[in-house]
C-alpha cells in the first residue's frame, strides 16, 4: 500500500541539506509537499491550471526563502500558509477580470465569499500530516485507515481484503482513529488550529 | 514571510485541545492531488545545479496590462508586467523594415537588463534598443544580484504578435 513518509523532523532535515547545497534534497522536498501545496489552491476552488501555477510560485518563493527559514519544522506549514495566500490573490485577481459580467458583488459581499486563507492552510496541513501519520501507525491501522478513509472502501471488501470480520471494523477503525488522534496532537495540532 | 497558519504556533503554548475525529475526516475529504509533471519539473529544477556566480529565478510574470498584445491603431504594442518586485513597462514599434524599435523602463531594484543576450543601459530606468525579431529573445533583469528569467519578447507581447 502506498505510503507518505516524511516527518516533520525529516522535513526540517531535508531543509538543513538543501541550505549546505543538496539539490537531490530540494527535489526530495518537492516531491514531499508536492501534493499539499498542489491541493490548497484545488480546495479553494481553482483549476488544475492555476493550481500548477500557485504550485510553481509557491516552490519558487520557498526557493528563495529556504535559506532564512526560521523555523524549519514548520517548512510544510510554511509552504501551505503561502500557496493558501497565492490562492487567495489568485481569486481576487478572477473576480476583478469578471467586472463586465452582469453580476457583480459588492466588493464586501465578494469578500464575505472568499475562502479564509489560514483556515484552508490549516486544514490541508492537517489532511498532510493525517497521511502522514496514518502511514506511520502500525500496519493493521495504517491499511484499515487507509481503506476506510482515504480509498472509502465499504466493510465488506475491507473484510475480505484485510480478512477482518465486518463486525470488528468499527471498533477497530475507531481505536486506529483514537492514535491517528493522538499522533496528530503529539505533533502540536489541536482543534483550535482547524476550527 | 507569515506562512498563514501563525495562530497555530502562536497557540502552541495555550490550552489546547486534541483534534476531534471530525476535523480529521474533513480535512481528509478535500481534493488532494498531484500537480502535473512540468509543474513538478520545474519546481524540481529549481534545486538544479547552476553556472557558478549567477543565481537563477523563473518567476511567473504578472501582467498587469496587457496578457496578450494590444495593438494600437499605431501599430504599436504594448505590455507591462512584474515579477520578483520589478516591474517592466515596454513598446514595441515596427521599423518598417521587418524589425523593432523597443522602449520601455523597468521599476525596482533594477540593476541590469538584458534583452536577447544584449546588456541595455539604463537611463533612469528607461531604455531604447532595436531587434531584429521578437521571437525569442529573452528578456533578463538582474536585481538584487539576481538574475531574473523573464519571458521572451513575443510572449511578453503576446504570442499573437509575431
Amino acid at each position: 500500500m502506498k505510503s507518505i513518509k516524511l516527518s516533520a523532523e525529516d522535513l526540517a532535515r531535508l531543509v538543513r541539506r538543501i541550505r549546505k547545497g543538496d539539490d537531490a534534497a530540494w527535489s526530495a522536498l518537492v516531491d514531499e509537499l508536492s501534493a499539499l501545496v498542489f491541493s490548497v489552491p484545488r480546495r479553494m476552488g481553482l483549476s488544475r491550471d492555476d493550481a500548477d501555477d500557485i504550485f510553481q510560485e509557491t516552490f519558487l518563493r520557498l526557493h528563495q526563502s529556504v535559506g532564512s527559514l526560521e523555523d524549519p519544522l514548520r517548512v510544510a506549514a510554511w509552504a501551505a500558509g503561502t500557496a493558501a495566500n497565492l490562492s487567495l490573490v489568485a481569486l481576487r485577481s478572477r473576480r476583478r477580470r469578471r467586472i463586465n459580467d452582469a453580476e457583480v458583488l459588492s466588493d464586501d459581499a465578494a469578500s464575505a465569499a472568499d475562502p479564509l486563507p489560514d483556515e484552508e492552510a490549516a486544514s490541508s496541513l492537517l489532511a498532510h500530516a493525517a497521511r502522514t501519520s496514518i502511514a506511520g501507525l502500525p500496519e493493521k491501522c495504517r491499511d484499515l485507515l487507509t481503506l476506510v478513509i482515504l480509498e472509502e472502501a465499504d466493510y465488506q471488501e475491507i473484510s475480505s481484503r484485510l480478512g477482518i470480520p465486518v463486525g470488528s471494523i468499527g471498533p477497530t477503525r475507531a481505536r486506529c482513529l483514537d492514535k491517528l488522534r493522538k499522533e496528530l496532537a503529539s505533533q502540536g495540532f489541536s482543534q483550535e488550529d482547524v476550527s | 514571510m507569515s506562512d498563514g497558519i501563525g495562530k497555530s504556533q502562536a497557540s502552541m503554548n495555550k490550552s489546547r485541545s486534541p483534534v476531534t475525529e471530525e476535523a480529521i475526516l474533513k480535512a481528509l475529504e478535500g481534493p488532494w492531488e498531484k500537480p502535473s509533471d512540468a509543474a513538478l519539473a520545474a519546481a524540481r529544477a529549481l534545486g538544479a545545479p547552476k553556472p557558478a556566480g549567477r543565481t537563477y529565478v523563473f518567476p511567473l510574470w504578472t501582467f498587469t496590462k496587457a496578457a496578450l498584445a494590444v495593438r494600437s491603431s499605431a501599430g504599436e504594442l504594448h505590455a507591462e508586467a512584474s515579477a520578483e518586485g520589478c516591474a517592466l513597462r515596454m513598446m514595441a514599434a515596427s521599423d518598417g523594415k521587418g524589425g523593432w524599435d523597443l522602449i520601455g523602463q523597468v521599476e525596482g531594484q533594477v540593476e541590469a537588463l538584458e534583452i536577447g543576450g544584449q546588456p541595455q543601459p539604463l537611463a533612469e530606468g528607461r531604455f531604447e534598443c532595436s531587434v531584429s525579431a521578437l521571437g525569442s529573445q529573452e528578456i533578463e533583469i538582474v536585481a538584487q544580484g539576481v538574475t531574473i528569467v523573464g519571458p521572451t519578447l513575443a510572449e511578453f507581447f503576446g504570442n499573437g504578435s509575431v
